[in-house]
């Protein structure tokens, strides 16, 4: 296979030659193209893959050691060997795969035990497991509301979100990031007949903000719509029970829905949604990602099990992440580059530059390894997807 | 903006040369490119 497969297109007949090419997007994104440039300075970092777990101090395929501050593997459970053992376990008892949907014969008692304890953990009635996080806001969100109803989403909820609302049935209104008077606004002015849900980020992906959820709620309470919160990046790392945000802020029984990805604390690849037993069985039966997807491999919901487990029976590991997050932006606040202000395991902090910062050349063994964020992969004063 | 994310099994000292080294790095970026975001949204 060569780029030319992707790069041109074969000689057409003259009726053809006006038309559009569809590909031409993907040809022309700006972002494809700095990626493609080996001179650019961020693009090695992102073309440099790592030789092993990644851990504090992660071994990549240059040979060299880096202190990793670019991954999601919060609780540091990617290497634990239970994981390991508990992941290989499932593989020699029910193979590489289930080799079908939840809904066919892809469920096994690991699926069902996951989620039972994932919705243990929430206090929801149900979780419904799904092959990613992203498929988990896509198996909600467009599944939900008639063309009537309306979604209020963030401006700057993670991407996966903005899709999901767009495939949801409702219309989609968004509010400005973090601003209870913006979202105020909007559900003041909705049709007092029209459901409404509003949809955040517990912690922001990119910038490590937390939503303000108190004030949330009570807007949810005050005009009668649904709350769904992302807990992506708040699993495993806010809460004394590392339930994310909503925990954080004591409303977590005020929240209708809760999206989880099980790829960073639990150290797996997945994700989940707990909510009411008549949203999880409406989801079941109509959630295209649920219906029309292979269910996860049996080996990571092992993995995402034991995860799990230590979660809540390790407390102490979520306290040890709160005190380095905290540490980390005081090393950096007293260095004069201190970040946005934030909670959560993800640190940003404005460089004044669109550009991303380049590793030094000759840069010693010791040297952070982080992952570049060029727009439109985070928020910018004109953009509001993220991802991560 | 860079992201940086932070793990329970970081040690101290590894946060503290990741943090000194990452300062430099944006201290360097700011004298090339100007100042980001408000001072005011820049807190820890």
């Amino acid at each position: 296979m060569t780029d030319g497969l992707t790069a041109a297109r074969p000689e057409l007949p003259a009726a053809a030659r006006d038309r559009r090419d569809p590909f031409a997007p993907l040809h022309e994104n700006a972002l494809a193209a700095l990626l493609r440039d080996p001179a650019h300075p961020g693009s090695a970092s992102v073309a440099v893959p790592t030789g092993g777990a990644p851990l504090p101090v992660t071994r990549y395929a240059d040979g060299r050691d880096r202190i990793n501050l670019g991954t999601g593997n919060y609780l540091g459970l990617a290497g634990d060997p239970r994981l390991i053992e508990s992941a290989a376990a499932a593989l020699r008892r029910y193979g590489t795969s289930t080799s079908g949907s939840r809904v066919l014969n892809g469920t096994t008692g690991l699926h069902l035990q996951l989620e039972e304890e994932l919705a243990d953990l929430y206090g929801t009635e149900a979780a419904v497991l799904t092959s990613s996080g992203v498929n988990a806001n896509l198996a909600l969100l467009s599944t939900v509301c008639t063309p009537d109803d309306v979604l209020l989403v963030d401006a700057h909820v993670h991407a996966s979100l903005h899709a999901a609302a767009a495939a949801s049935r409702g219309k989609v209104v968004r509010w400005q990031h973090n601003d209870l008077d913006s979202l105020a606004a909007r559900l003041e002015r909705l049709d007092p007949r029209a459901g409404a849900v509003v949809v955040v980020d517990g912690v922001y992906s990119m910038t490590g903000e937390i939503a303000p959820l108190r004030g949330i709620t009570a807007l949810c309470a005050q005009h009668g719509a649904r709350l769904v919160v992302d807990e992506a990046h708040g699993l495993g790392v806010l809460g004394a029970g590392g339930r994310g945000a909503g925990e954080e802020l004591g409303v977590l029984t005020d929240v209708d829905a809760v999206t989880v990805a099980l790829s960073k604390s639990l150290a797996s690849v997945g994700g989940a949604i707990m909510t009411s037993r008549a949203a999880a069985d409406g989801i079941r039966a109509s959630g295209m990602p649920y219906v029309f997807s292979a269910a996860n491999d049996p080996a990571s919901v092992a993995a995402a099990l034991t995860a799990l487990r230590i979660l809540r029976a390790e407390p102490e590991r979520v306290v040890r992440l709160q005190q380095n997050c905290a540490l980390l932006r005081r090393v950096l606040a007293d260095a004069g580059a201190g970040p946005i202000q934030g909670r959560g395991a993800v640190v940003a902090v404005p460089t004044g530059s669109e550009e991303a910062i380049p590793v030094p050349p000759g840069a010693p063994r010791s040297t952070p390894a982080s992952t570049p964020t060029p727009s439109p992969t985070r928020p910018s004063r004109a953009a509001g997807a993220c991802c991560g | 903006m860079l992201r940086l994310t932070v793990m329970a099994t970081h040690t101290e000292a590894q946060l503290r040369t990741a943090g000194e080294v990452v300062a430099a790095a944006v201290h360097a970026a700011r004298e090339t490119h100007g100042e980001g975001l408000p001072a005011a949204r820049s807190v820890a």
